[in-house]
């Protein structure tokens, strides 16, 4: 019975075509990830904290701030990384810590796995197609803006805890070849302030030297001249970046004893999302050409060649705004001075542009799959009906429909701060007022200190206008 | 299966494992009712099996101690638990409280002494978790808390870790330290550790 299994074997060759283009084709309409949490960001760039606590619970699919998707599904990680920034800025302390540490042990986990199932989606489809992984400055800001939940909250203990998870994620990535630590040292500087400050407050005077010598190794801070000095005082750590900032301290005078010790961190801009971006395929050879291998880019020359690709999708860090005016502290007494100890937007802009040749090279790669099976559906489905003609647009439209497909991996924490600052000086004993000017709008703090106490304040801005 | 066709079939054996997975949830479960439950090691953190170990541990050394001779030779004792130090890279403050609260249940369960609780003390708490967020923790400062709660012996710990990452793989060591002191004389008359480790791997 040879022509009945040879019908059997052309319905099946057609049916197999058409249920892959059934299932892929409604992937062309999904949206990006930066497309889904677009509404979080416009909200923030309108200082509307409300209408982003809103857009973030809406993009976990949860209803409001104290609720979690159980179980954390692929993406939701990164949703409650940008929730727990909304949270910050709301001074929700306890809910964004909360969801800071779902999201850490979560990141975790995804950091060690990767399903064969996932990386064949990745290799045929899209990068987003797995889990994410978190970027290395993400990981060091999720423990550092974290550490500033709980010193705001006035909780030293869990500080500390933050602190030390924040030490073993920057020890590790230290250790990491593929890692530049240059890049480590400045997305860190502001972990480091922190936990350096945590552990001072804490009486661990040589654990806080060598965090505030973390910091020193990325750039000098004026605001660590006192207490560094004060610190070398109780411990016998020495280097010679703590030895210099410490000669150019004031000698402390007797109503700085008496007074507190008053910590403002201001959290503002925000670090550009990322963008699904076409471009010609030429230009896409050229910027992942170091990445391919000579067979890959052999076939993607080929193909452009024949004209059968003309694009290829691929994500883009957005443009930065280009400068931020540093925010103005001001007291009863006068301004205070401010120093930017963290330019998130330039660690990301260098991570990205390191990356950039492998994902576009990635993205080359999966085009050249595409076309490949594109082209066996089509002599498939050119055998089945016995006409040329159908098997060259069964293999057009397999390829549209695999190419709609492909949605550039745009995931990314892009509710991190542009910047960085910090205030630091002493109060006396009382009540004081406290206004921090972020471009334009004031946010004001009262608070009453007593002799000997400290205070951090947190300001999170994340508008980007 | 010939080559042209296999890239097809994955791509249809992908797009069907995508449609299939979709299908199954979580549901909520019982652990008298699943067999083994309470066994799995969900995270790096301390769950109750742990604590259960650590403090078995800890008890057991402190029964065939020289301290208990010196208990049983007194006439039942007061003794206070204080809260468990946080020393670790780990949000464990809440299983920490837990054990505290163990300790106490062992010590009024096995050992010839009375329990004084710190409840309703709220400000002696206080002070006493403020100065645990700060290095300056010693015998004298505990013999200070004891005579403050009017008790003999004060039993306090604090946990440590040593925690080690690699590319696919994340260890913790847990240290927990009990140890008693007698506040009249701010000498320490027993110390025990208890290892614990929890991995990611």
């Amino acid at each position: 019975m040879p022509l009945r299994g040879d019908r059997l074997r052309v319905g099946l060759r057609l049916g197999l075509a058409a249920v892959v283009l059934v299932l892929l084709v409604p992937a062309a309409g999904c949206k990006t990830f930066s497309d889904r949490t677009a509404k979080t960001r416009s909200a923030l760039d309108a200082n509307n904290l409300d209408a982003a606590l809103k857009s973030s619970n809406s993009a976990l699919g949860v209803r409001g701030a104290g609720d979690t998707p159980a179980p954390l599904e692929k993406n939701d990680a990164l949703l409650l990384l940008d929730r727990a920034m909304v949270l910050q800025a709301l001074h929700e302390y306890a809910k964004s810590s909360h969801d800071f540490e779902v999201a850490d042990k979560a990141i975790e986990i995804l950091d060690f796995s990767r399903s064969t199932a996932n990386e064949i989606a990745k290799y045929l489809f899209t990068d987003s197609a797995g889990p994410y992984k978190a970027r290395p400055y993400e990981k060091l800001m999720l423990n550092s803006e974290n550490m500033l939940n709980y010193l705001a909250a006035h909780n030293l203990e869990d500080a500390k805890v933050e602190a030390r998870r924040f030490s073993i994620m920057r020890s590790y990535l230290l250790e990491d070849e593929k890692e530049d630590a240059k890049q480590i040292a400045a997305a860190g500087a502001f972990g480091s302030y922190l936990a350096g400050y945590a552990f001072e407050k804490a009486g661990d005077a040589e654990e806080a030297l060598r965090y505030y010598d973390e910091v020193l190794q990325f750039e000098g801070v004026a605001s660590l001249a006192a207490p560094v000095r004060a610190l070398m005082k109780r411990s016998g750590y020495r280097t010679p970046r703590l030895e210099a900032i410490a000669k150019k301290a004031r000698a402390p005078s007797e109503a700085d004893a008496q007074s507190a010790d008053v910590l403002v961190v201001i959290n503002y801009g925000r670090i550009p999302a990322m963008v699904a971006k076409r471009i010609p395929v030429g230009a896409a050879l050229t910027i992942g050409a170091l990445f391919l291998s000579p067979a890959n880019s052999r076939a993607a020359r080929r193909m452009a060649g024949q004209g059968l690709v003309t694009w290829v999708n691929f994500p883009e860090l957005g443009p930065s705004r280009p400068n931020y005016p540093t925010p103005g502290v001001s007291l009863s007494t006068g301004r205070q001075q401010v120093e930017n100890i963290a330019n998130i937007d330039a660690v990301a802009r260098h991570a990205w542009d390191q990356s950039k040749g492998r994902v576009v090279a990635a993205a080359i790669v999966r085009m050249v799959t595409r076309g490949a099976i594109g082209a066996g559906v089509g002599v498939a489905a050119g055998q089945a009906s016995g006409k040329g003609s159908v098997g060259m647009v069964t293999a057009l439209v397999t390829q549209a429909a695999l190419a709609a497909g492909d949605k550039p991996d745009t995931r990314s924490w892009a509710t991190l701060p542009a910047r960085i600052a910090v205030a630091r000086f002493k109060l006396p004993p009382g009540s004081h007022q406290i206004d921090v000017n972020v471009g334009g709008r004031i946010y004001t703090s009262q608070i009453t200190v007593a002799e000997g106490q400290w205070a951090v304040i947190d300001v999170t801005d994340l508008s980007n206008r | 299966m010939t080559k042209r066709h296999f890239p097809f079939t994955i791509a249809l054996f992908v797009s069907l494992a995508t449609v299939l997975a979709s299908c199954s949830g979580p549901q909520a479960v019982r652990g008298s009712d699943t067999p083994g439950l309470d066994n799995a090691a969900m995270s790096t953190k301390l769950d109750r099996k742990d604590l259960e170990k650590a403090l078995k541990i800890s008890m057991e050394a402190l029964r065939t101690s020289k301290l208990m001779v010196r208990w049983e030779a007194e006439n039942d004792p007061t003794v206070g638990v204080l809260p468990i130090r946080n020393e670790t890279s780990e949000h464990i403050g809440s299983a920490l409280n837990a054990l505290s609260t163990e300790i106490e249940s062992q010590l009024i369960n096995f050992a010839p002494v009375r329990v004084i609780s710190l409840e309703g003390q709220d400000a002696l708490i206080d002070e006493i978790r403020h100065q645990q967020e700060s290095s300056a923790f010693d015998p004298n400062q505990t013999a200070k808390w004891g005579r403050q709660l009017g008790v003999r012996y004060i039993v306090s710990g604090k946990v440590f870790s040593t925690d080690e990452r690699t590319e696919d793989a994340r260890r913790v060591q847990y240290y927990l330290f009990i140890r008693t002191v007698s506040v009249e004389t701010g000498e320490i008359l027993f110390q025990n550790q208890a290892p614990i480790t929890k991995a990611i791997i």
